[in-house]
């Protein structure tokens, strides 16, 4: 954790440098001005959040600033809490192993932090990401609660062992039979282990006491079953056991309405019912009298249209699946889709999408935040923008479910991880000379023009490491070195990436002109 | 179809080629048919009326009588027997207009269900077509007529197949009803629409005409299915009127079509003839079939010129100069000489009787349709143009206009993998409109869930006013199709083709409530 803090320290001194209030790192960070949509609570016109050692330790319209807080203005814009992502496999390499039962393995070892799935979360406004395996599976690896900032998986995470996932849909290859009978036996085969692992147990006892096993096998199970220390298992059941013992979390995918009972009843009898999510496929929903019945949190599929034609008439049905979860009164989450062609990429253009159809605006706005916040067991942590809760703020420039709204900076645990004005990807995107509109603070100008910010290099000589700069190994361009997202690093880091990028578009206009010039082109 | 082949068939008469001469008959010789309440007027109610043409009228109202637009203003008064449409907080715009669509005869768009490592979905339907409630039950294709394009797996197991890597579709095919286990060119790992999509009508591979590289003889319109479920998404995403033109396949391709996507089937084909399509860049020896380089051989009835960019120049150029020479009597010789019929239509193009369409994504492709368009003395329409923000003055010099578009993030499908699309820009859209450009936008192939109203959503984020986004999809693709007399602008004589918004236009929490084309309620998402 001392890393940790390492990085949390150089995030501050970045924060100091896009606001030039100096080189000592602040531990106390005050957003002032804007408009406070926290979610839990009503909205705060012009209201200030304070974050004291990445934890919210005020939100009010009028906060009292301590001497030595760190005061960025945000006047204009509108602060959120951090979105959460759901459920996720893109962190990982490739989204499910080829096994059945995969409940030893943990997306840790899997976990890709360059992924630029990362940064467009970060991007995007997300704070926490549960990157769990795909839906293709039996019962699949351990998840774990991210950020999309740090350099390895230690860094980034904010929950191991998160949960194990299921499908209660076939994998591909199986039919539902054949899914079962793996799902059953799994469990079946942890009871015969377990008993197994008893009358060891009660062996070895014995022996240690330099007594002879003096009962039958049936006896020596029952006596020994106490007797099994959480180490005695192994990997293969460790997990499992935990699952059916309820102390694990459980995402279960119910692909399709016909699932829905076997998966409530299957997860009653293995006795982890009162902690499994359902994972929810796109006609799920017709399921939506049993889920409420269950009364068990769901999360949807990435496509909240479910279109279907009927089978003899050929008339085409368009059901808007989040209106049916939310008049059920069930407690869902929205997730971004992995299509990045795709607006639905940008989990708040999928809770636009819920008001539209009639969704209430709290209820749409808790799908991407408390609530995915609470299905992870983070509910007192994170999702909302509450005193105590982690410093995961996102400064958007207007409403965050408008699509001209941009986000601006990304607070995490109180580190500024992202800034729009630095984020030199979208600026090459969009970099035709006024053709956009002008980045809010021009920091990368200010950044090479201001001498005293290369005098200081504050953090530089203790090695501290980057946490926003994870993407950079598989996407470095030649034109554009510089980290996609702003680096945290003190401001000489900043200043090489604005240097660079300068030099880029140089290069790039003079190009437009040599080919404007030339545009009869010498075989004209 | 017999309807519209019978109208259609005078229309080849020559003369009438003026754009603006068969635009206003075809509109004043098309009443809606079928609509016995025509005279009832019809009236709405609008927090803001955006006109088109750039204004706004706040508060306004729009009478609707005959199927045209009898008035708007914020004074206007409602008749006596007009049926009132009123939302409160709702905001009106023109019938958009997508000046350059592919329309999806077969009905093989896939559900935006390429969930990559969520399993599909059992049984969805690819289907594009939305149940529309309220509207002309007359004037919509029946599903029905599509079944054959929707075989349901009930069994998700074979849909998940290969969904471990999760490109996009094996589900597509299965829902699509194909069988891609035998097809030759995807081996059940790619989508035939992929291949095809990029332009023109997508239709999968049977209909990418393969006869030759010059088809400006053939019509897009014959293959187009008017009853096609597209239309109806279309229309549900509030494209009233939509420009067809022929797939991307030949260099230069088939003549597009005008059509409204409402109403009644016969009244659907505004211009069955309109622009010839020229194609530039890798699409048109690599959309459908693709075309084959000799192997180990001489150059046969297997092989297909062109296979390069210079090979699609060369064929451009040595059309137009053919149809010279066969305009002048010459005789016409070479391997890639065009076929005869499609003289006369090359020979309208060079004179400027027929308009031309030319579509290029990268720099170097739009360089070259300007190099041969001086050359050959051609004005012409540039498609898509992702990498027109590198030839502003070039374009602004030639007073070229441009039907811009998609926009998009990152590469849906064939752009993706074709690479044209690695120089695309956020900010291309507003630098046209900025440098002075005459730009329409265009969703082509995209539906997904909003369409060309999504596109105007994409151009608002990155930058445009929402009026010249409004103008972009309304009055500026009319003026481009030479319909502008016509439909556009919502103002007194017009079509009345006009969307209700549930909010502002092309906000992510809005969208239509009410489609209204030629003057009949076609889509109602009004709650009750």
């Amino acid at each position: 954790m001392r890393r940790t803090r390492s990085c949390r320290v150089a995030g501050l001194i970045a924060a100091c440098a896009t606001t030039g209030a100096g080189a000592v790192p602040p531990a106390k960070v005050a957003l002032t001005g804007g408009r406070i949509v926290p979610v839990a609570g009503p909205e705060i016109e012009k209201g200030t959040i304070l974050i004291e050692h990445g934890k919210i330790t005020a939100v009010g319209a009028s906060v009292e600033l301590p001497f030595d807080a760190m005061e960025v203005d945000v006047s204009g814009k509108v602060l959120f809490p951090g979105l959460v992502n759901a459920h996720d496999w893109q962190g990982l390499d490739i989204p499910n192993e080829n096994l059945d039962i995969g409940a030893a393995l943990d997306v840790y070892d899997a976990i890709d932090p360059s992924r630029l799935f990362f940064e467009n979360s970060l991007r995007d406004g997300v704070t926490t990401v549960h990157i769990i395996q795909a839906n293709n599976c039996v019962i699949g690896g351990i998840s774990r609660v991210v950020r999309p900032i740090g350099l390895d998986v230690d860094e980034m995470t904010v929950k191991p062992r998160a949960g194990v996932k299921m499908s209660a849909s076939p994998k591909g290859g199986y039919d539902r039979m054949a899914q079962w009978a793996i799902l059953r036996e799994a469990f079946a085969e942890l009871a015969d282990y377990r008993e197994r692992l008893a009358e060891q147990r009660y062996e070895e006892e014995q022996k240690k006491l330099k007594k002879d096993v003096d009962v039958g096998p049936a006896e020596a199970r029952k006596r020994g079953a106490e007797l099994i220390r959480p180490q005695d298992y192994d990997d293969a059941h460790a997990n499992l056991h935990e699952l059916s013992q309820g102390r694990l979390d459980a995402w279960v995918y119910v692909g399709a309405a016909t699932d829905v009972g076997p998966a409530v009843k299957f997860a009653k009898d293995n006795g982890f019912f009162e902690r499994v999510v359902f994972v929810l496929g796109p006609d799920t929903f017709k399921a939506a009298d049993e889920l409420k019945a269950a009364g068990r949190p769901v999360v949807l599929d990435v496509n909240l249209d479910f279109r279907e034609r009927d089978p003899l008439t050929g008339k085409l049905k368009e059901t808007f699946v989040p209106k049916v979860i939310a008049d059920a009164g069930l407690t869902f989450a929205l997730l971004p889709h992995p299509d990045a062609s795709l607006a639905e990429r940008y989990l708040t253009y999928q809770a636009a999408r819920c008001i539209r159809e009639g969704v209430a605006r709290e209820t749409a706005l808790a799908a991407v935040t408390i609530n995915p916040a609470k299905m992870l067991g983070l509910g007192d942590a994170l999702g909302s923008l509450e005193v105590g809760k982690a410093g995961n703020v996102v400064v958007y420039s207007d409403d965050p479910l408008d699509f001209n709204t941009w986000v601006e900076q990304v607070y995490i645990d109180g580190i500024l991880a992202y800034d729009r004005a630095k984020d030199v990807r979208i600026r090459r995107l969009m970099e035709e000379p006024g053709a956009e509109e002008k980045p809010k603070a021009p920091a990368g100008d200010s950044a090479v023009s201001d001498p005293a910010q290369k005098e200081d290099k504050p953090g530089a000589g203790e090695g501290a490491t980057d946490p926003a700069k994870p993407e950079n190994k598989e996407e470095s361009q030649p034109d554009s070195p510089a980290p996609p997202t702003p680096s945290p690093e003190p401001g000489d880091d900043g200043a090489s990436v604005e240097r660079a990028s300068d030099r880029a578009d140089r290069a790039e206009s003079r190009r437009r002109k040599d080919n404007s010039k030339s545009k009869g082109g010498p075989d004209a | 179809m017999t309807l519209h082949c019978r109208r259609n068939k005078p229309r080849r008469r020559r003369g009438l080629r003026g754009l603006l001469a068969v635009t206003l008959l075809a509109a004043g010789t098309a009443p809606v048919a079928g609509q016995g309440d025509a005279d009832k007027a019809l009236a709405i109610k609008a927090a803001v009326v955006h006109l088109g043409d750039g204004r706004t009228v706040e508060g306004g109202v729009i009478v609707m009588r005959g199927g045209r637009i009898a008035a708007v203003g914020s004074g206007v008064e409602i008749p006596a027997d007009a049926t009132v449409i009123d939302i409160t907080g709702a905001s009106v715009t023109p019938g958009l207009i997508d000046a350059n669509v592919a329309v999806d005869s077969y009905d093989l768009m896939p559900t935006p269900t390429l969930s990559l490592g969520h399993a599909p979905p059992p049984g969805v339907a690819a289907a594009s077509e939305v149940e529309i409630e309220g509207g002309d039950e007359g004037g919509h294709g029946s599903a029905g007529d599509h079944t054959h394009a929707h075989v349901h797996s009930a069994d998700p197991a074979t849909v998940t197949a290969g969904v471990g890597f999760g490109y996009l579709s094996a589900d597509a095919h299965v829902e699509a009803g194909y069988d891609h286990s035998s097809c030759l060119m995807c081996g059940g790992a790619l989508v035939h629409d992929e291949l095809t999509s990029a332009a023109g009508v997508r239709v999968g591979l049977s209909q990418t005409e393969h006869a030759a590289e010059v088809i400006p003889h053939t019509r897009a319109l014959d293959a187009i299915d008017l009853n096609a479920p597209d239309f109806s998404r279309l229309l549900s995403q509030g494209v009233t009127t939509v420009y067809v033109g022929g797939d991307p396949g030949a260099v230069i391709s088939s003549r597009g079509a005008i059509l409204r996507t409402g109403g009644d089937v016969a009244s659907r084909v505004v211009k069955p003839e309109s622009a010839v399509r020229g194609v530039m860049g890798s699409d048109s020896y690599r959309v459908g079939a693709g075309n084959r380089l000799p192997f180990r051989g001489p150059a046969s009835m297997y092989t297909r010129r062109p296979t390069t960019r210079m090979g699609v120049a060369w064929v451009f150029r040595k059309a137009f100069y053919d149809a010279q020479r066969w305009a002048d009597g010459v005789g016409i010789h070479g391997a890639d000489a065009p076929p005869e019929e499609a003289m006369p239509y090359l020979i309208g193009v060079l004179k400027g009787e027929i308009p031309l369409r030319i579509q290029a994504r990268m720099q170097h492709d739009i360089e070259t349709a300007l190099r041969l368009s001086d050359e050959l003395g051609l004005s012409f329409t540039l498609e898509e143009g992702t990498q027109a923000y590198e030839c502003l003055d070039a374009l602004k010099d030639r007073g070229v206009p441009v039907v811009f578009g998609p926009i998009y993030e990152q590469a849906p499908g064939r752009r993706g993998w074709s690479g044209e699309a690695a120089g695309a820009r956020l900010h291309t859209f507003k630098a046209l409109l900025d440098a002075g450009i005459e730009t329409a936008l265009s969703a082509q192939e995209l539906r997904d869930e909003d369409g060309l109203a999504r596109q105007a959503m994409y151009a608002r984020r990155f930058g445009a006013e929402l009026d010249d986004v409004v103008r972009s999809v309304t009055a500026t693709p009319a003026k481009l199709l030479g319909i502008e007399g016509d439909t556009g602008t919502i103002e007194a004589g017009k079509r009345a083709d006009v969307i209700v918004w549930s909010g502002a236009p092309f906000a992510a929490t809005s969208r239509p409530v009410v489609v209204v084309v030629g003057g009949r309620v076609q889509v109602d998402r009004r709650p009750g």
